[in-house]
């Protein structure tokens, strides 16, 4: 591509992009803090919400057009979890999820699992979770206990998987065992098959609307055809690739929920007077607003840098995606700490404040799609060399120059 | 392109992340511990970019991204 063809393209993009933006923001205004009150409160996103999104083409936006998707870029997928994120992390939640089995299909299914299943998913017609997590198994996925026994032409499923989000109201799971042989399998179970159960899990810390399950396998036939990848790939790749995806979008959902907290605690603190003046002027809520403003700008940054790198398809996208996550959602916690604290006594009420559930479900944030204790792990053992390398080629400069 | 450049692409991509350099092309980094398992994704996007071309569920053997070699191998076969 010549330079004119690429500035012609660039500003397609573009053009494209601020388009996208525009359709995210007027289809979502249809929701209001009243609806994601009333979600938090009952513990329950209602079908028709979802539904509602797809109505709107905004189930599986990265998806190829010939599967009913959109190809859009990333940082379109991102400004939709951004604003979906200043809305409701329940519904973050359940958005992320949906768009991980979507992720996993288009990454590692075959052509007729792809034709078959993202169709479906993007419609809303079937709606899809994410099933690794354990009881016992968490951060240490390669060991997952729930057990993938094979048989003639398919597997028995048996075993137990918690914390599901969107667990007890999702149509099909992309569920992660392991063989007899120690190899990790990604298949698909619908929750209709013989030997599933799900139960809600209920009286969470935040993200009561995600509609989380604890679910039980009990020798459910998984037919060959809904394997995705092979043997031994089910952790690295299938559930790579799409948490992946998934921590882009907790990433720019907290980024919706720093911006909510953000917009809402300038607004409180310009309005409430106190000591004859709006506390606004007062030096150590504007410290606070601060700090709150400069974590919006933080985690917006990283989070395009991590997009753009992924709409370039480098491989050096994934480090900067889990950067981006542990960033976005440590600051996303001390923001809506700090709008409790602009608040005061109002910020500690679901009535007089959206800031309450922000600052129960931001804690979440720091625990899904990876611990951050696990996402800084990641980040030193990928990111060290870099430094180090720099370090050398400098003191090799010195020496030249010497 | 030969085997051998792959190998060196291969090299230098990883020595971006590894800061050991004593290892041997034929060294399983993941069972040596020289990489975190966000590496596994990692290769394969650079593979994919590297042959513009996209991986599939059938090229998902953890063992074809374990060495050096047996990237450059699955990299040749990719580029055929």
């Amino acid at each position: 591509m010549n330079a004119e063809a690429k500035v012609n393209n660039s500003v397609l993009k573009e053009s494209q992009f601020d388009q996208n933006i525009k359709e995210i923001d007027l289809a979502l205004a249809q929701f209001s803090e009243e609806d994601a009150r009333r979600w938090d409160l009952e513990s329950k996103i209602p079908r028709t919400v979802i539904e509602s999104l797809a109505a709107s083409s905004l189930l599986g936006v990265t998806m190829p057009r010939e599967l009913s998707g959109r190809e859009w870029c990333a940082r379109s997928l991102g400004h939709l979890f951004m604003r979906l994120g200043s809305i409701s992390l329940s519904l973050v939640s359940i958005m992320t999820v949906h768009s991980m089995v979507l992720e996993a299909l288009r990454l590692w299914g075959t052509v007729e699992q792809k034709k078959l299943w993202i169709p479906a998913l993007v419609s809303g017609e079937i709606l899809g979770a994410f099933g690794l997590t354990e009881p016992s198994h968490g951060s240490d996925a390669m060991n997952v206990q729930s057990r993938l026994t094979k048989l003639e032409s398919g597997y028995s499923l048996s075993g137990h998987k918690k914390w599901i989000s969107f667990g007890s109201g999702a149509d099909v799971l992309l569920v992660f065992g392991q063989t007899e042989q120690g190899e990790t399998i990604a298949c698909l179970v619908p929750t209709a098959a013989e030997g599933f159960e799900a139960k809600p899990m209920n009286n969470l810390l935040g993200f009561r609307g995600a509609m989380l399950g604890d679910i039980t396998f009990n020798e459910c036939l998984v037919p060959d055809e809904n394997i995705i990848g092979t043997a031994g790939g089910g952790v690295p790749y299938v559930a790579g690739g799409a948490l992946d995806l998934g921590r882009l979008a907790i990433a720019y959902g907290c980024l919706g929920a720093m911006e909510a907290c953000t917009q809402d605690s300038v607004i409180h603190a310009r309005s409430r007077t106190q000591f004859d003046e709006p506390i606004a002027n007062h030096q150590l809520v504007q410290q606070l607003l601060s700090n709150m403003i400069t974590s919006v700008k933080i985690a917006r940054q990283l989070c395009d840098y991590a997009a753009r790198l992924r709409d370039e398809g480098s491989p050096h996208s994934t480090l900067e995606t889990t950067i981006a996550k542990y960033i976005a959602s440590t600051h996303s916690v001390k923001v809506a700490s700090d709008a409790v604290q602009v608040f005061g006594a109002a910020g500690c009420s679901a009535d007089e404040s959206r800031v309450e559930r922000y600052y129960r479900d931001t804690r979440i944030t720091e625990i899904i799609e990876g611990s951050n204790q696990m996402q800084q792990m990641m980040i030193a053992r990928n990111g060290m060399s870099e430094f180090q390398r720099q370090a050398r080629a400098f003191e090799k400069l010195q020496e030249a120059v010497k | 392109m030969s085997t051998q450049t792959y190998q060196t692409e291969i090299r230098e991509f990883l020595e971006t992340f590894i800061a050991e350099d004593d290892f041997e092309d034929s060294d399983d980094i993941f069972e040596m511990g020289l990489v975190s398992s966000l590496m596994a994704m990692q290769l394969v996007l650079f593979v994919e970019k590297r042959l513009d071309t996209k991986l599939d569920g059938a090229d998902l053997d953890f063992a074809n991204f374990r060495t050096i070699d047996r990237i450059a191998t699955l990299m040749q076969a990719k580029a055929v």
